[in-house]
């Protein structure tokens, strides 16, 4: 009696010590859940963006940097926006320029379909890797160059893609 | 001794058999020459594209379709952490183009200017700001290389920290505690030099926990 006790307490015990495994969801980017725009409806199934589309985007965002097209490009979701234009136009020299040097793997996190007069258009939102060296003269030191590796999180529109 | 050789030597063509029959490809030898015709060099490893995920140059060329983009964005990839770059953001920004004066060469550059530094950095100081007095100029530094720095500022804790003058600097008083916040004027010397500094430091940012940022207001020679 005494045995089948001390057996019962022991598996109580054991039944609270347990607990149901949870899902601990993985935190990301806000922009990643904010939506593409507004009237865009999902796609059925993704379209591939194809790799020159993802490259040459990141070739422009090299072009636009440091210069006045550079806050057109910032979505006005970009965490401080103001601050970073701020800084741009306050201390970087004018011959500053940004370079890409790779592009890596890119994944495409959602995608949606807004109608358009001029034919439907598809605004992807990309994950990108790229990395980049920003190069500028300093009259005392010379040429310099920073390099860095970050991920790129852009929208891409492509007009008349689905006429 | 007869013996064991022979058998040394049974053993070694038994393994040289096994080899063949496995690892050799029929018409190749059996250690590659050298580099094949048309192969990148061994130490480039594979061709850029044959694995997923591996970095690839970029190539430029020509859309069919019009696009247009948007950046939402731009943070450091894990691996990059804090000595990458990051070409979008102002902290970056403001430390690259700050700390190494490049909008002049000479002169006042630290007037007006700010530097953001990280506090979690190992060691210290933590920044400083340089003086030269042969050509009075002046630049902002980080922590690697401000124990060169005409004023230093070291052991930033929750509501205050301690500034003073570098090696070859006098004034301040010697070891100040500052306050967050607080805009203070001090004067410091080296030779016949003197040189007023107003400067304010300021804590983190619940946006920016790890970061403060030093302000100069003026540097009066």
């Amino acid at each position: 009696m005494l045995a089948f006790l001390l057996i019962l307490v022991f598996t109580v015990i054991k039944t609270h010590a347990q607990e149901c495994r949870r899902i601990q969801p993985i935190k990301s980017p806000d922009a990643v859940e904010a939506p593409l725009a507004e009237g865009v409806r999902a796609v059925k199934e993704q379209i591939p963006v194809d790799r020159q589309t993802v490259e040459k985007t990141m070739q422009k965002i090299a072009e636009s940097w440091n210069t006045p097209e550079m806050s057109k490009k910032l979505a006005n979701s970009f965490y401080e926006k103001d601050r970073l234009m701020d800084s741009m136009n306050g201390n970087a020299p004018v011959d500053a320029r940004l370079r890409i040097l790779s592009v890596g793997s890119y994944r495409l996190i959602n995608q949606g379909i807004k109608s358009d007069p001029g034919g439907d258009l598809l605004i992807s939102r990309i994950s990108v890797i790229a990395k980049t060296q920003i190069e500028y003269n300093n009259p005392t030191n010379g040429f310099q160059r920073r390099q860095g590796e970050q991920e790129y999180i852009i929208k891409i529109t492509q007009k008349g893609f689905l006429k | 001794m007869a013996r064991k050789k022979s058998s040394y030597k049974a053993a070694l063509e038994e393994l040289k058999k096994e080899y063949r029959k496995w690892c050799v490809v029929a018409g190749k030898p059996i250690i590659p020459a050298g580099i094949e015709q048309g192969q990148p060099p061994w130490d480039l490893g594979q061709p850029p594209g044959d694995l997923p995920g591996e970095m690839q140059l970029v190539r430029t060329p020509g859309l069919d379709g019009e696009f247009s983009y948007e950046i939402e964005q731009v943070i450091n990839t894990w691996y990059s952490g804090s000595t990458g770059t990051n070409p979008f953001s102002w902290v970056d920004i403001n430390g690259i183009f700050t700390t190494t004066g490049s909008r002049s060469g000479s002169g006042d550059q630290c007037s007006g200017k700010s530097m953001v530094f990280d506090t979690t950095a190992p060691g210290g100081p933590y920044a400083g700001i340089v003086l030269n007095e042969t050509t009075r100029s002046c630049s902002l530094v980080n922590f690697s290389s401000s124990s060169s720095s005409s004023v230093y500022f070291n052991s930033l804790i929750t509501n205050n920290y301690q500034y003073g003058p570098g090696a070859g600097w006098s004034g301040g008083p010697v070891v100040s505690t500052g306050v967050y916040g607080t805009t203070y004027v001090k004067t410091y010397s080296k030779g016949s030099n003197t040189v007023g500094i107003s400067f304010k430091v300021t804590n983190n940012t619940p946006a920016n926990p790890n970061n403060a940022v030093l302000n100069v207001n003026s540097v009066n020679w």
